[in-house]
């Protein structure tokens, strides 16, 4: 299998197969990326388009003295981290989008089971909202994406230190956060909470 | 407090050293600057990472941490159950940090929702990108296919496009405004020193200096004649004038510079053309490398050729002698230009 770096070359030669393989190959990260900083399926496919596309224009750009992937990341960050602090200028949304309905209407649990899960996706989302870019974006690349801190840390130019003591605050103010939205719902629905 | 104070006392602070009330005032400015708390996280970890270095957690180890977090407890606790996420602690630390979520209602909350969130992540759902999304992408990022306007913005783009634009012109404009390249050469003699006569004449001398090259090829049946290099030649003068008529770094400009001074030049050929004045030669002047004009007349130097009313010299593009007849060792060269 071709490294992202030869796939990169042939794509600067404008082989547009090329071109077609890395999108493949990246897509999904990419596209998780994107709806755990935008929170609904619509968005996150608007937002990974973005990204790609993005790429494409600044394949030229791109230093192959450096790994591919953390160049790649760092553009997805920073094109993620534009959306989420333009998205949180304007009122946060989560519908649920009728995909998901259709998801939950074919699964094979139960629909109390598919209720809470949604419920707690809901929780997570809307208590994510409520944290800070960088510590968003700390959740997101650690817990989420399952990068190291190392790899954090090139992503972010910061030393490994400073994004440890950022996603320790980041896990802290998401704990409080998650305990804080969930009271009024247990308080409501008598038996849920901790 | 400043930060600068906030930094010097850190170490004191963290291995809890201070006096209570500087103790306060250094948690006070804690609280309230981002970037000194930031500092002394990272202090934090160190001490955490130098001690997890030792992969041993003694009692010892145990009560020095907590010396050194004295007052700060609830912070230390935070953080190490924020870090727990990542694996399980050694047994007497993970004791130590339980039994105090155990005794404090705020450590218990955030362990509370700590210990919720990796089953939150889990449920978050795990999206997959289809085909249609990879087709999405490649149309969004595919090159369409240029339009008129783009087609034509390329070529303009072109710098070789500025002088075949001028040449063709040239070829355009000839057949309806200019004469045979040879009439204007023989006629720029007695114009005005215009530029258009300078190029003419600069022109004709390159020419000039090409035809007798062939000359002296055809002589030796070296190689066959190189119709096109007077072409060339004369295109050059044209392009060295339009970039000195507009400067460069104007493509357009000297594009459009480029076909007017064609088209001036052309247009000249019809206010200063005149017919030849008994007396002068209007025929050939071509000469070979020994200076034997084709008529037979031999010219030694520049003196001897402008007594002869040779200069500058003014043969026909066609190589004609003034009988008009074709010189044999120029057979197949061509006799007018387009």
């Amino acid at each position: 299998m071709r490294s992202d770096e030869e796939l990169v070359r042939e794509c600067r030669r404008g082989d547009a197969r090329a071109w077609e393989a890395l999108v493949r190959r990246h897509q999904e990260r990419i596209l998780n990326l994107a709806y755990q900083f935008a929170g609904n399926r619509e968005d996150a496919g608007d937002l990974a388009q973005e990204i790609f596309v993005r790429l494409y224009h600044k394949l030229a750009q791109y230093d192959s003295d450096r790994a591919f992937r953390t160049w790649f990341n760092s553009l997805a960050r920073n094109l993620c981290i534009d959306f989420y602090r333009q998205r949180r200028q304007r009122p946060a949304r989560h519908p649920l989008p009728v995909e998901e309905f259709h998801t939950l209407a074919a699964s094979t649990e139960g629909p109390d089971r598919c209720v809470e899960r949604r419920s707690e996706r809901e929780f997570l989302l809307r208590a994510m909202d409520e944290l800070a870019t960088a510590s968003r974006e700390a959740i997101v690349l650690k817990d989420l994406q399952g990068h190291s801190v190392e790899e954090i840390a090139g992503m972010l130019s910061l030393p490994e230190g400073t994004v440890k003591s950022r996603l320790f605050r980041a896990r802290i103010e998401l704990a409080e956060a998650v305990v804080r939205l969930r009271q009024p719902a247990a308080a409501g629905g008598g038996e849920r909470g901790l | 407090m400043d930060c600068r104070r906030f930094r010097a006392d850190l170490a004191a602070y963290l291995a809890g050293r201070l006096a209570p009330l500087d103790f306060d005032a250094m948690a006070a400015h804690e609280a309230e600057c981002a970037a000194c708390a930031e500092r002394a996280a990272e202090e934090m970890d160190g001490i955490e990472d130098r001690a997890a270095a030792r992969e041993t957690f003694t009692d010892e180890w145990m009560r020095e941490v907590l010396g050194r977090t004295a007052g700060r407890d609830c912070r230390a606790v935070q953080r190490l159950l924020a870090e727990r996420l990542d694996g399980p602690f050694e047994p007497p630390l993970a004791r130590v940090v339980e039994d105090h979520a155990r005794a404090c209602p705020a450590c218990a909350r955030v362990a509370g929702g700590m210990d919720a969130l990796p089953a939150l992540y889990a449920g978050l759902p795990r999206l997959g990108a289809g085909r249609k999304f990879t087709q999405a992408v490649v149309s969004r990022t595919s090159r369409t296919a240029p339009g008129f306007v783009e087609t034509l913005a390329a070529m303009l783009r072109r710098p070789a496009l500025v002088w075949e634009g001028a040449l063709i012109c040239a070829l355009l404009t000839t057949p309806w405004l200019g004469r045979p390249m040879q009439r204007l050469t023989e006629s720029v003699q007695e114009g005005p020193l215009t530029v258009q006569a300078e190029i003419a004449r600069e022109a004709w001398v390159s020419f000039d200096a090409r035809l007798t090259e062939t000359h002296a090829r055809l002589a030796g049946l070296a190689s066959p004649p190189a119709v096109r290099e007077p072409w060339t030649a004369l295109r050059r003068v044209v392009a060295r004038r339009a970039s000195a008529a507009v400067g460069p770094g104007t493509r357009v400009g000297g594009w459009i510079a480029a076909a007017r001074i064609w088209l001036r030049f052309l247009v000249h050929t019809e206010t200063i053309d005149r017919p030849a004045e008994s007396g002068r030669p209007s025929g050939p002047t071509l000469r070979d490398e020994t200076g034997v004009t084709a008529g037979g007349a031999r010219i030694e130097d520049e003196s001897e050729r402008r007594a002869a009313g040779l200069e500058p010299p003014a043969a026909s593009f066609a190589g004609e002698d003034s009988t008009g007849d074709r010189p044999g060792n120029l057979e197949g060269f061509p006799r007018d230009l387009p």
